[in-house]
C-alpha cells in the first residue's frame, strides 16, 4: 500500500492506494473506495448492477439450497428464484425483470463459483421497450 | 475430563482445533506459558496467520469442515501424531461437542474445557431449562402441559402476563404463531392458532410463551477453577445482533441496574456450580424490563471473550490452560472488579452495499492502528485468502476506555485509520451502527438491526476534494488508463462500479 499526498485546491489531502488484481483501492477519511480498473470488466458489471439483467448471476460463490420455480414461470422484477448460501447464511437470488424463466442452470446442493450463469429470464415483448 | 489427570499434569504440546484469530490467540497464550503449539488445519488454511505462528502444522482435511475441522477422528490422530497432551478447541466447530470431548478422554488427551457430561446437559436445551429452573434461575414464563382446555390455557396466560406468545407444537417459519396482547383477544387469538395447527400440522396442541418483543441479550462471564470454585467476571451485552450472528459486543451492559446485576452474577455463578462447572463459560441472559430469563449456556470460549478480559484485566485464555493443567487460577471474587467499558466489533469480509454478502477472496494490505487501549485480533493479512468454506471475519477490533461514550468515540476513530484492501468489509455498517443514537444511548434490543439496519447502506458519499483525490490516485496507481472528467461517455467511469463490485 502506498501513501500519497496530493495538493488539491490548496490543500493537501493524504491517503492510501493499492492496486490488487484488477482493481485499485483508496483509503481516505476513513472511507475505502474499489476502483475497477479494467474496461472490459467493469462494463460487464454495470450491466448486472443496473437492474435489468435476464441472467441471474452467482454474486459469491457458495452453494445452491433451494430452486423456487420452474422453466415457464412467468417472473417479477424482485421475485426469488433462487437461494443460495455462502458462508453460512442464506441469501435470495432475485429477477431483475419480468418475463418468463427460460433455463435454470443449476441444481439444489451445487457447489457454484462467483459469477457463474444460475438462471436465464426471458423478457416479455411489452415491457423490453420500456427500458 | 481434567478432573480425573493427576492434578499437576503439565502440558508441554497443545494441539488447536480451530482457524483464524481464535487459533492466533490461543497459540500466544499458551507460548507466553511455555507450551508449543500444533496447529490442526484444513488444506484451505494453509495461508493464515495462525500457521505462520504456530511451532508445528498438521493438516487433518479438506476444506469443508466435515472433513477436517468437524471430524472428531482426525483431530484427535493429528493431536496424538504431534505428542500433544490437550486440545483446545476454541469456538464453534468440536467446541461444544460432548463425543469430542469424550472422544479426548478415551485418547487420554486433555479436553481444554468442561467435563463431557457438563457439555452434554447444558447442550440439551429441555435439560439445560430444568437445570436453571433446579438453580433458582428464572426462566422464560411458559406452559407446555397437555391440558389444552381453553379454561386452563387462559388461566396459565394469565399466570405468565400478557403480551403471550402462542405456538402451535408443530410450528415453524411464523406458522401457527400468535401473539395475544391481552386477556381481551387470547382466546380468539388461540382458537386461531389452534385451527392453523391443526391444518398444517395436525395438531391442536399449543404452547405459550411469555412474549419478549424489546428484549436486551445480556451474558454472564463464569470461570470454575481447577479446584472446583466458582467465578464470575461480570457481563458482556450483545444485542447489536443479526441473524441471530453477534456484530457488536460490550462489557459491562450499558444502563443495567446495579442490584439487577448483582442478582444475574448471583444466578450465574449458582447454575455454573450446579452443573460442577470447569473452564469459561457463558450463561446467557433475556432481560427485558428488569426481568431477566435464563437463555443457555456456551460451554465454551465466546468470541467476545476480549471485552471482558479489558475491563477485568484478565486472560481467560491462560486461565483456561492453567485449569486444564489442574491448577489454581487464585482469583479472590471480592477483588474482580471491572475498570472503564470495552467495545468489540467483528470485521468481516462482506459487502455492506450489497446487504452483507460475503465478499471472498485474497487479501490486499491491511492496516490495523495500533495505539493506547485498542487491541486487534488478527487471523488473516496481505495474500491470505477468506474462502467460502468458513465464515468471513478477518479480525476483531476491541477497545478500552474510561467511559463508554469514549470508548465508542474511541471505537469510530479505530476504525476510520483501519485499512483493509483487495475486499469488501463492514466497516462502514459498523461505523453507522456506533452512531446511531439508540446504540450510543445504550437502549438497543435484539430488534436493532432488523428496526434500523436491514437495507442495504446506502451508497458512500465522497466530498468534492475526496472525489478529485480518488481520480487523481488511480491515474497515479494506473497511469495507462485515463478516463474524462464525468467519464460517462467512455463507460468506465471510476464512479460507476466503486461501490457494487462483489
Amino acid at each position: 500500500m502506498k501513501f500519497v499526498e496530493i495538493n488539491i485546491q490548496n490543500e493537501r489531502v493524504q491517503g492510501f492506494v493499492e492496486t490488487v488484481a484488477s482493481t485499485t483501492w483508496i483509503h481516505i477519511n476513513g472511507k475505502t473506495i474499489a476502483l475497477e480498473t479494467s474496461s472490459g470488466k467493469s462494463r460487464r458489471r454495470k450491466v448486472s448492477a443496473g437492474g435489468l439483467s435476464p441472467e441471474i448471476i452467482a454474486p459469491m460463490p457458495g452453494k445452491m439450497t433451494s430452486i423456487k420455480m420452474k422453466v415457464g414461470d412467468l417472473v417479477k422484477p424482485g421475485d426469488v428464484v433462487l437461494v443460495m448460501e455462502a458462508m453460512k447464511m442464506e441469501y435470495s437470488l432475485k429477477a431483475q425483470m419480468a418475463g418468463t424463466l427460460k433455463n435454470i442452470l443449476c441444481t439444489e446442493q451445487q457447489q457454484v463459483t462467483l459469477g457463474q450463469k444460475l438462471a436465464e429470464i426471458e423478457a416479455e415483448p411489452s415491457t423490453g421497450a420500456k427500458t | 475430563m481434567n478432573t480425573n489427570l493427576p492434578a499437576s499434569q503439565k502440558i508441554k504440546v497443545l494441539a488447536i482445533a480451530n482457524r483464524g484469530e481464535v487459533a492466533v490467540r490461543i497459540h500466544r497464550a499458551a507460548s507466553e506459558l511455555g507450551m508449543k503449539t500444533v496447529l490442526l488445519h484444513s488444506e484451505a488454511d494453509i495461508q493464515s496467520k495462525a500457521y505462520r505462528m504456530c511451532d508445528e502444522k498438521i493438516c487433518i482435511g479438506a476444506a469443508p469442515v466435515n472433513e477436517s475441522y468437524l471430524h472428531i477422528e482426525r483431530t484427535i490422530q493429528g493431536a496424538l501424531s504431534a505428542g500433544a497432551q490437550a486440545i483446545h478447541p476454541g469456538f464453534g466447530f468440536l467446541s461444544e461437542n460432548a463425543d469430542f470431548a469424550k472422544a479426548c478422554a478415551a485418547a487420554n488427551i486433555i479436553f481444554v474445557g468442561p467435563s463431557a457430561e457438563c457439555i452434554q446437559v447444558m447442550g440439551d436445551k429441555i435439560e439445560a431449562r430444568r437445570c436453571a429452573v433446579k438453580a433458582g434461575v428464572p426462566v422464560v414464563p411458559g406452559y407446555e402441559e397437555e391440558d389444552q382446555s381453553e379454561e386452563r390455557l387462559l388461566k396459565e396466560a394469565k399466570k405468565i402476563g400478557f403480551p403471550v406468545i402462542i405456538k402451535a407444537s408443530g410450528g415453524g417459519g411464523g406458522r401457527g404463531l400468535k401473539v395475544s396482547t391481552s386477556e381481551k383477544d387470547f382466546l380468539e387469538q388461540m382458537r386461531s392458532a389452534k385451527r392453523e395447527g391443526l391444518s398444517a400440522f395436525k395438531s391442536e396442541k399449543v404452547f405459550l410463551e411469555k412474549y419478549l418483543d424489546h428484549a436486551k441479550h445480556i451474558e454472564f462471564q463464569v470461570f470454575g477453577d481447577a479446584s472446583g470454585k466458582v467465578y464470575h467476571l461480570f457481563d458482556r451485552e450483545c444485542s447489536v445482533q443479526r441473524r441471530h450472528q453477534k456484530i457488536i459486543e460490550e462489557s459491562l451492559s450499558p444502563n443495567l441496574k446495579e442490584s439487577v446485576r448483582d442478582a444475574m452474577a448471583c444466578d450465574a455463578v449458582r447454575l455454573a456450580e450446579l452443573v460442577s462447572y470447569r473452564g469459561a463459560g457463558t450463561i446467557e441472559f433475556i432481560y427485558q424490563d428488569e426481568q431477566y430469563y435464563f437463555m443457555e449456556m456456551n460451554t465454551r470460549l465466546q468470541v467476545e471473550h476480549p471485552v471482558t478480559e479489558e475491563v477485568m484485566g484478565v486472560d481467560l485464555v491462560k486461565a483456561q490452560l492453567l485449569c486444564a493443567q489442574g491448577q489454581s487460577v487464585r482469583w479472590n471474587q471480592a477483588d474482580i472488579k471491572p475498570t472503564g467499558h470495552s467495545i468489540e466489533c467483528r470485521l468481516y469480509a462482506e459487502n455492506p452495499f450489497l446487504g452483507g454478502i460475503p465478499s471472498t477472496g485474497l487479501l490486499g494490505s491491511c492496516f490495523f492502528p495500533e495505539g493506547q487501549g485498542r487491541r486487534f485480533e488478527v487471523g488473516f493479512e496481505k495474500n491470505d485468502e477468506i474462502t467460502s468454506y468458513y465464515d468471513s471475519m478477518i479480525a476483531k477490533v476491541i477497545v478500552w476506555d474510561e467511559t463508554r461514550p469514549r470508548c465508542i468515540q474511541k471505537m469510530l476513530k479505530t476504525l476510520d485509520e483501519t485499512i483493509i484492501f483487495g475486499l469488501h468489509t463492514n466497516i462502514p455498517y459498523l461505523k453507522s451502527i456506533l452512531s446511531h443514537a439508540e446504540f450510543q444511548d445504550g437502549t438497543m434490543t435484539t430488534q436493532f438491526i432488523g428496526k434500523y439496519f436491514s437495507e442495504p447502506l446506502k451508497p458512500l458519499e465522497l466530498t468534492d476534494l475526496e472525489k478529485e483525490f480518488v481520480e487523481k490516485a488511480q491515474t497515479m496507481a494506473n497511469p495507462k488508463i485515463t478516463f474524462s472528467e464525468n467519464g460517462e461517455n467512455e463507460g468506465i467511469s471510476p464512479w460507476s462500479s466503486f461501490w457494487r463490485n462483489v
